[in-house]
């Protein structure tokens, strides 16, 4: 019988003890507190995380590009350049280049 | 016990994304971190590479547009068509070619502004030990 006690005292230990950490994450998950969980059960663990990893993935992308400006590389002159320079510079060669073959198009109008 | 099991597991789900996400967020800039410390040097000699021609070609277009009347293309000889026209009473043909002469003089202007940038562009290009 002292047996049986035990075994029930502990497993009811161990119930509450599931109860406790299921009241917490809850509590941590939403303010709600712990009269929610019941009804949105079933919504609850697919829905909300979606939305904040996709909202946390986009600006990853339009960081992306800033750490290169403030990266720089040295060239054998010993000069530093950076990214952000040479992009400048790709950007108004290919600019002279489309002006160039626009003229070239022009002339062989004549 | 239902519950409580639930939200341990969506705790977990939660977690494992929130984990994902900032891997996600710190993998691909320090892999590109990693890409642009070797390959800067080898797109600026790249770009430096293609000023050469650029000033050729903008030098062989400058010289056209601002050849005398005999160049084919060049303002002169496009006003010589234009005269021509109008004398002939081709009205329409004449405003064709004058609207083109307004923006080929155009042109002619931002070209000798490119020559210039050309210029310096290939200058900035030696400052950084690429020979062009």
């Amino acid at each position: 019988m002292v047996r049986r006690d035990h075994l029930r005292s502990t497993a009811m230990m161990i119930a509450t003890f599931a109860v406790a950490v299921g009241l917490v994450s809850c509590g941590s998950s939403d303010a709600g507190g712990a009269t929610v969980p019941p009804a949105p059960a079933a919504t609850q663990p697919a829905i909300t995380p979606v939305p904040t990893t996709t909202t946390v993935t986009v600006p990853a992308t339009t960081d992306a590009p800033t750490p290169p400006a403030t990266e720089v590389a040295t060239t054998t002159a010993g000069v530093t350049v950076t990214d952000a320079e040479v992009a400048d510079l790709e950007k108004q060669l290919d600019e002279i280049d489309q002006l160039l073959a626009g003229v070239d198009a022009d002339l062989s109008q004549d | 016990m239902t519950t409580p099991r639930r939200s341990i597991k969506s705790t977990i789900m939660l977690g494992a994304v929130v984990l994902a996400a900032g891997a996600a967020l710190v993998v691909p800039s320090a892999a590109s971190a990693a890409s642009n410390s070797g390959e800067l040097p080898a797109r600026l000699q790249r770009a430096c590479l293609r000023i050469p021609n650029l000033e050729t070609r903008t030098d062989k277009v400058i010289a056209r547009l601002d050849g005398d009347a005999s160049t084919k293309g060049s303002l002169l000889w496009l006003q010589a068509h234009i005269d021509d026209a109008t004398a002939k009473g081709r009205t329409q043909l004449a405003t064709v070619l004058t609207n083109r002469l307004a923006v080929r003089t155009q042109t002619l202007q931002v070209l000798m502004q490119r020559q210039t940038r050309l210029t310096k562009l290939a200058d900035l290009c030696r400052a950084h030990g690429v020979d062009v």
